[in-house]
Order: structure tokens, then sequence, then C-alpha cells
């Protein structure tokens, strides 16, 4: 792990944290159950899934539902641990098996949507029942909706990103 | 980057997945409830006759409150962090619910013809 | 690596999942009569709840102002506090106020319906008597004063209790279905139907209903201040579901879960219990169901459910099996065929 690659990763961090403040802070949107957020920080997870390595990838994913956890607690944590875990697999699945063939917002839309349903799954444990997957359908919209817009985003802070990251070529 | 922004098959992926998600949203019958079950911990610890008004906190977890009002119900009050359950808002319609995960409750209004419903009830 | 033909195979599977997905959720929208809910009060001092299977919503209206038309007739014609001029026949309260004077003259209903108490009367050993008007009278005086003023709630002194007991025998009362003519021979005995009315106008209005043939209407549920009654089965179903409600006393009258699930098709389900309607004097809670021998509340259970297929039946047993002990209580089950429910203030829950 050179000198610039961990400069690198806690520069993505620092974005993801931020994102994720930045977020947090939102008024719950209309028509969606609140909780439910733009997703934001995937765009840094994705950005590092592209062109750092998987493992580092899940690493930031990682250290996000950690600090989620110190910063809103143990249930916001657990929240974002199965979200951001199964979304971070999803995406580095998809990368691993399509390669430079899949779109970003294919990636994008399939990490939101498995982001989701991690998190419908996580309140099912913990609730002890399935009786929030009734929310399904408005989370499949809105995770659709939310990955193209981190796509489009992510697409268009590739350059900017790159020039102070610096790991691949962009 | 390469790596293209979308492709073709992108579209069929997307509407694939908004078909579904419309049909599962079409296929469950959108009818007012008639109660409000009260979970805590996975468990019935309360039925809410939703034409029936009523505040009052949740057998279990005494510091939630929930309201019945017009037929609907929601939180109140709560002691956690993010208050997502309160600005859920009321919920009215069979299926929906509202949860409280820090605090393990949660709101489901039952009543149309989904299972182990109660067409009434005699007090 | 995935090959471009790969990629085809995996579309094509996806728009087959897809389309079949679709195909299958279309054809589950079947034809069914649709559920429309309605809800009225300011009858029998309580409100109704109406569950109606029809074919479109004004099936449904007529199906439910039926209901509605029927109860109100009801209601005025078994009212005790109020009499109505405007619909110009004699009430109970007519009765009442001529007891000792002279007979009046009723509807056939009412004799129906008086012919009806005296039977359960009998039938129930005076356990259910709505004779006993002179008795809840001075309990009714007493609720109502001492819920407006707690400072000074009272019971009322044995002396006048007994003295009123000497007025609840039906014998006392001549009923006349040639005439249509009722007198109650002494003055000061009244009427007071309240444990029984509900259930008999349920039943007759539900009865009336289903003979009025209404086209477009399927089945329905009544629920009328504790009070269930179907009509009918909701489509495609077996059996109405209803939820008795726990009495527990101690927690929130809103809050309370649903202890027994029944399923009925035809019966009536009626409940009776302390929490209803009570008043309280000196940490002492004092109910609505007067047992005619303690000429006090009855206090041996919190809640009394019954299932039979006469609304009226149910309405008339769930009063008196709240009075009666549980081996007396089993004798009147068994003679009408009735189940029921019975809670203890203890939680425990026994089914007959």
């Amino acid at each position: 792990m050179t000198v610039r690659r961990i400069t690198s990763l806690g520069i993505m961090l620092a974005l993801i944290f931020a994102l994720s403040s930045l977020e947090n802070a939102l008024p719950p949107l209309p028509f969606l159950p609140p909780g439910v957020k733009p997703g934001l920080s995937n765009i840094m997870v994705m950005y590092c899934a592209f062109f750092f390595r998987k493992r580092e990838a899940f690493l930031l994913a990682f250290l996000k539902s950690g600090f989620v956890l110190l910063t809103r607690g143990a249930i916001a944590g657990i929240m974002s641990f199965a979200g951001g875990m199964i979304s971070v697999s999803i995406i580095t699945l998809l990368l691993a098996l399509f390669g430079e063939r899949i779109s970003v917002a294919a990636v994008s839309v399939s990490g939101a949507l498995a982001h989701n349903f991690g998190q419908l799954a996580a309140s099912s444990l913990i609730l002890a029942n399935t009786y929030t997957f009734w929310y399904f359908p408005v989370l499949a919209v809105s995770g659709v909706l939310f990955g193209i817009v981190t796509g489009i985003t992510l697409k268009a802070l590739t350059p900017a990103l790159g020039r102070v990251l610096r790991d691949k070529d962009v | 980057m390469n790596r293209p922004l979308f492709k073709k098959a992108d579209f069929i992926l997307i509407a694939a997945v908004l078909l579904v998600a419309a049909a599962l949203f079409l296929l469950v019958p959108k009818e007012r409830g008639r109660y409000a079950e009260v979970y805590v911990n996975g468990k019935v610890v309360a039925t809410l006759d939703l034409t029936k008004n009523t505040t009052a906190s949740v057998t279990g977890a005494p510091s939630v409150t929930i309201e019945v009002k017009d037929g609907a119900a929601a939180f109140v009050a709560s002691d956690c962090p993010d208050k997502v359950c309160i600005h859920t808002g009321f919920v009215s319609v069979s299926g929906q619910t509202a949860v409280c995960l820090p605090n393990r409750v949660q709101l489901r209004i039952k009543g149309g013809d989904d299972d182990v419903n109660l067409d009434a009830v005699v007090y | 690596m995935t090959t471009p033909r790969k990629l085809r195979t995996l579309r094509a599977a996806v728009l087959l999942l897809v389309g079949g997905f679709v195909c299958s959720s279309l054809s589950a929208c079947s034809f069914t009569p649709t559920r429309y809910e309605a809800t009225f009060d300011g009858l029998f001092d309580t409100y109704a709840d109406v569950t109606v299977y029809a074919d479109s919503r004004s099936s449904a209206d007529k199906a439910i102002e039926f209901l509605h038309a029927e109860l109100k007739t009801y209601d005025r014609q078994f009212d005790i506090y109020n009499n109505y001029p405007n619909s110009g026949a004699n009430n109970l309260k007519t009765i009442n106020d001529n007891a000792g004077i002279q007979p009046v003259e009723v509807s056939p209903t009412i004799i129906e319906l008086l012919t009806f108490c005296k039977d359960m009367y009998t039938a129930t050993n005076g356990a259910a008597n709505a004779a006993m008007g002179s008795v809840l009278s001075l309990w009714h005086t007493a609720r109502e004063y001492s819920s407006a003023n707690s400072d000074n709630a009272y019971v009322p002194t044995t002396a006048e209790l007994e003295a009123a007991a000497k007025l609840t025998d039906w014998d006392d009362i001549a009923i006349d279905s040639k005439s249509n003519t009722v007198f109650i021979t002494k003055a000061g005995m009244s009427l007071d139907v309240g444990a029984i009315a509900k259930g008999w106008a349920a039943g007759r209005a539900v009865q009336n209903l289903k003979a009025a043939d209404i086209s477009g209407f399927h089945s329905l549920l009544l629920s009328f201040g504790g009070n269930v009654v179907p009509c009918g089965l909701p489509p495609n179903r077996e059996s109405w579901v209803v939820g008795i409600q726990d009495p527990v006393v101690g927690i929130d009258e809103a809050t309370r879960g649903i202890i027994e699930t029944v399923s009925i098709t035809n019966e009536a389900v009626v409940s009776s219990g302390d929490y209803q309607r009570y008043y309280t004097v000196d940490n002492t809670r004092y109910n609505h169901i007067i047992d005619p021998d303690t000429l006090f509340p009855a206090t041996r259970y919190a809640q009394v459910t019954v299932l039979h297929p006469d609304s009226g039946v149910a309405d008339a047993l769930s009063t008196a099996l709240f009075i009666l002990d549980e081996e007396n209580g089993k004798v009147l089950i068994d003679k009408f065929g009735a189940k029921a429910w019975y809670v203890y203030h203890s939680g425990e829950i026994v089914n007959v």
C-alpha cells in the first residue's frame, strides 16, 4: 500500500463521511419512507471499485458503516452495514463478470437496488417479520432513480476526482 | 473513463425492474385499513381500532407513543435518535407500516382481504 | 467472460420472466364484489360499523340505507328516555309513563320484542329481565349524577333498591297481542330493554335486509355496539372473522389486544363487559349490568361473549351469563346451543 494510495483512500473516505452527513441533514423526501436517502456516498464506493482495488471498495463501505455507527447509533450502523455490504458485493460482482462492457448506470442502479434490498432485509431481521417488504415497489423505483442520478454524477465528476486521486488513468 | 454511461441493455434492465415494481404495487389491494397492529420485538401487543381516536404509549416500549386519528395511525413521540418513525407520519392503507427500529416497534395497518384480518371486533 | 450470445440469452430470460409475471398478475384480477364500509351513529346510544360486499357503490349504499332506516325505527320504538310525537306511534317510554294508569296501544314490533323479552326472562330464570327498569333507573340516575359530580358520587341505597325490586315481575305486565296493547299494572314499574333490544333489533334488521333482496348486494357484516350480526358470507371466503377484544382492566382501553378470533357463518356475536358503562365511587367500580338477586352490579367476570344464530338470544344470554356462575351458565348455553367465552378479571379465559 503506497502512501499515495493511502492518501487517496483517506480522501475518498472523507468524501464519503461528508456526503453521508450531508444526506442525513436533508429533510425526509416526500412519497418515500423516511430514511431512504439518495445514496450519494455510493458515488465514492463505485469510483473506488472502478479505479482502485475491489477489496478497497469493501473497506470503504465497511468504514462508512462504522462512521454511521459512531455518529448515529447502533441501529443506523446496522442498516448502513447491511445495505452497504450487499451493495458493494453486487457492484464488485458485476465488475468481475462484465468488466469494461457494463455501463456506469447499470452498476449504479444495481448497487442502489441492492442497497435498498439489504436495508429491507436488515429491518425485517430487527423487527422479526417481513412486513416492511410492503415498501419494496417504492424502493425499487427510488433505487432506479437515484441509481441513475448517482451514475450520472459519478461520470461527470470522474475527471475532477481523477486529478485529485490519481490512481488509474482517467 | 472509457466506460459508457448508458448502454442499450440498461434500458431493458431498468424497464424490467420498473415493471416488476409496478406489478407488485398493483397486485396488492389498496384498501383502507381497519386496524393498526402494534408489534414489539415481532409480537403483537395491541390491535387498535382505527375508527376510535386515541393516543397511547406502547406496552413494552413506554417511551414510544402512538396516535390514532381519523382512520390513520402514527408515531407521535419516541426517544430514538433519528425520529424516522415520527417522520413517516400517518399511515392508513392496509399493509402500510411505520417502524421505530431502535425501539423494535412496528405499526402495521390491517384490513381488506389479507390473511387473518378481522372483519369486526366485539368489545 | 460472457459473450454477446450469453447476453442475448440473459436478456431473453429476463423478458420472459417479466412477461410471465405481468400476465399472471393481470389474471389475478377477477370480478368479485367490492368491499364498502360505512359508519353511522346516534342509534341506541352507540355507533354502527357496516362492512358491505356489493357490485357497486349504489347497491352498497342502498343496503346500508335500508339497515340504517330499520335500526332507526327500532331505536325510536324501544327508546325509554324520549318520545317521538312525529313518528305518530307510542313507544316504550309511553308504556312506562302510563304504568299503573292505562294500557298503551303500540306497534306489532313492540309486542314482538316484549314477548321475546318475556320468553327470555323465563328461559334465563330471571337473569335477563327487561322489566327491571325500576332498579336500573336508580342505577342509571346514580351513574349519570356521579359521573358529572365525582365528589358526590353515590350508590343507591339498599332500601330504595329493594323497594324497586318489588316492581320487576313480568306477571304484572299485561301484553295483549290481539289489541296490540301493553299495560304495566303497577305504578313505578318500568321496562328497560337495554340488554336485549340492540341484539333483537340488529337481528331483525338483517333479516329484513335479506328479505328485501336488494340487487347488486351480496353480503354484509353489522357491528353494532358490541353486537356483530352477519348477513351472508364475504365473497370467496367461508366465514367472517371476528375478534374478541381483551377487556383486561388496567391497560388503556384503546390498546387492548385481541384475545380470541372466532369464525362465524350465520351466528351473531355479542359481548357484555364491565368496562363499557361504569362509574366509580371511592375507588370501587360500578358497572351497568345489574344482578337481579343482589340488586348490585355483577362482578363475577370482566367480559362474557356469546355466539348464537339468533342475535336477540345472543344479546340476552350475554347479559344472563354475565350475571350467573359458570355452572348455571352452562345450563343456558346447552339449552340454547350457544357458545360462550368468559374472561375473568385475572385474565383467565374459559371457552364453553
